[in-house]
């Protein structure tokens, strides 16, 4: 239970992701009125984080650029069926998964890192705190290291643990933006990512012990 | 297996800043500059392609349009023609409606006169108040072998008349051989 308790704490303020909503569904009622130019400001706004999202579930740069693209041009042209009744953030999320969940059922076979490269070599409790000591050159080499590493994990987790974990962790989202987003209840939402930890804490157990 | 062994919220807390070392993973400057050009020329293509299929929507409406146009001028054309047949009150075995003061004859103009090849003339009644009302065509019509009506409709109201005819000579056999008929050529075009 405490794990679970730990993984509630609130991340996101209502208020202010509110205010986001409300200044992006006037951005599409100008898109939608014949300003499609401001579709530009919503690519801006998002791109970076919509990116980060498909990046972790798929561990490919190139994937997440080209699936980024695919999920605006998507959002584009059918932003003339967006009503407003989730957020538009909510509704791009929504676009952004079912795009990379479709390339990953499509690729389910492809890995992107190699495994055997990184067992091979010592991971020692000391690594993380070696980050904060260690020269920019050797800590840009850890760091590059150890997030290759956590991409193998992320990719041994199933596609729906994977979803929650990383719209959780490193998007910061709250447990019911994201059982808005994937279409489940907040108590599934929770579920998956207490296994999702379990998980991840088997596969990086040399770093976080 | 992994799930069964218990992780303590230490733990936990050290995984999660862990994943969130993942948020350092950040494209360049140079990354974002290629994505914002690669996406302005996917986004365009996609307004391209969407106006291609509305376009091919138009072609069909067009197509289509231009498919019945033909068959409605067609059936128009018919319909007209059928109409005017059967307007017509020397075909119809009706009889044309005539004015008293109108005897000036109606020339055909120059794209009337290219349009026709049959010879034509005009003739002028000559006894208005007497066949006003009443113009009797018939027995020119069965004069035979005088000449052949070809066609012989009304041109205007009420009392000039176009004759598609050869000769051009009116006679009665039948009433009295020679007998002024009440009409005379006041005009001819094309052949005549």
């Amino acid at each position: 239970m405490s794990i679970i308790k730990t993984i509630t704490k609130p991340l996101v303020s209502s208020p202010e992701r509110r205010l986001e909503a409300d200044e992006d569904l006037v951005i599409v009622r100008k898109i939608q009125s014949g300003d499609v130019d401001a579709f530009d400001s919503l690519i801006f706004k998002y791109r970076e984080r919509v990116y980060s999202v498909i990046y972790n579930l798929t561990s490919n740069r190139e994937d997440a650029s080209d699936l980024t693209q695919e999920t605006f041009i998507k959002a584009f042209q059918s932003i003339n069926r967006f009503k407003g009744k989730s957020s538009f953030f909510t509704w791009l999320y929504r676009i952004s998964l079912n795009t990379s969940l479709s390339h990953l059922r499509k690729n389910k076979l492809r890995r992107f890192f190699s495994f055997e490269k990184m067992v091979e070599e010592d991971h020692t409790e000391g690594f993380i705190e070696n980050l904060r000591t260690e020269s920019d050159s050797d800590k840009a080499a850890l760091m590059t290291e150890l997030q290759e590493r956590l991409n193998d994990a992320f990719q041994k987790l199933s596609i729906k643990h994977r979803t929650v974990i990383t719209l959780f962790e490193i998007d910061g989202l709250s447990h019911k933006e994201i059982a808005e987003i994937v279409g489940t209840s907040i108590g599934t939402v929770r579920s998956r990512l207490y296994y999702a930890k379990q998980s991840l804490q088997g596969e990086l157990k040399d770093y976080i012990r | 297996m992994l799930f069964k062994k218990r992780f303590s919220p230490k733990d936990d807390e050290r995984l999660s800043h862990l994943i969130q070392l993942k948020r350092q993973e950040k494209p360049d400057e140079a990354f974002w500059l290629r994505f914002d050009e690669e996406l302005r020329s996917k986004q365009l293509a996609a307004i391209v392609r969407t106006q291609s299929w509305y376009e091919r929507v138009g072609k069909l409406f067009i197509l289509i349009a231009r498919k019945s146009a033909a068959a409605t001028a067609t059936a128009s054309i018919l319909a007209f023609g059928i109409f005017t047949i059967s307007e017509t009150d020397y075909f119809a075995g009706g009889e044309p409606t005539t004015s008293p003061n109108q005897n000036e004859p109606v020339h055909p103009t120059e794209d009337d006169a290219s349009a026709i090849d049959q010879p034509i003339f005009v003739v002028d009644d000559l006894h208005p108040q007497a066949e006003a009302n009443e113009v009797d065509f018939s027995y020119g019509i069965n004069a035979t072998p005088s000449y052949e009506i070809n066609a012989l409709t009304k041109k205007s109201i009420p009392v000039n008349y176009q004759i598609i005819a050869e000769p051009k000579q009116f006679t009665a056999d039948h009433i009295n051989s020679g007998t002024d008929l009440g009409a005379k050529v006041i005009g001819t075009w094309s052949h005549f």
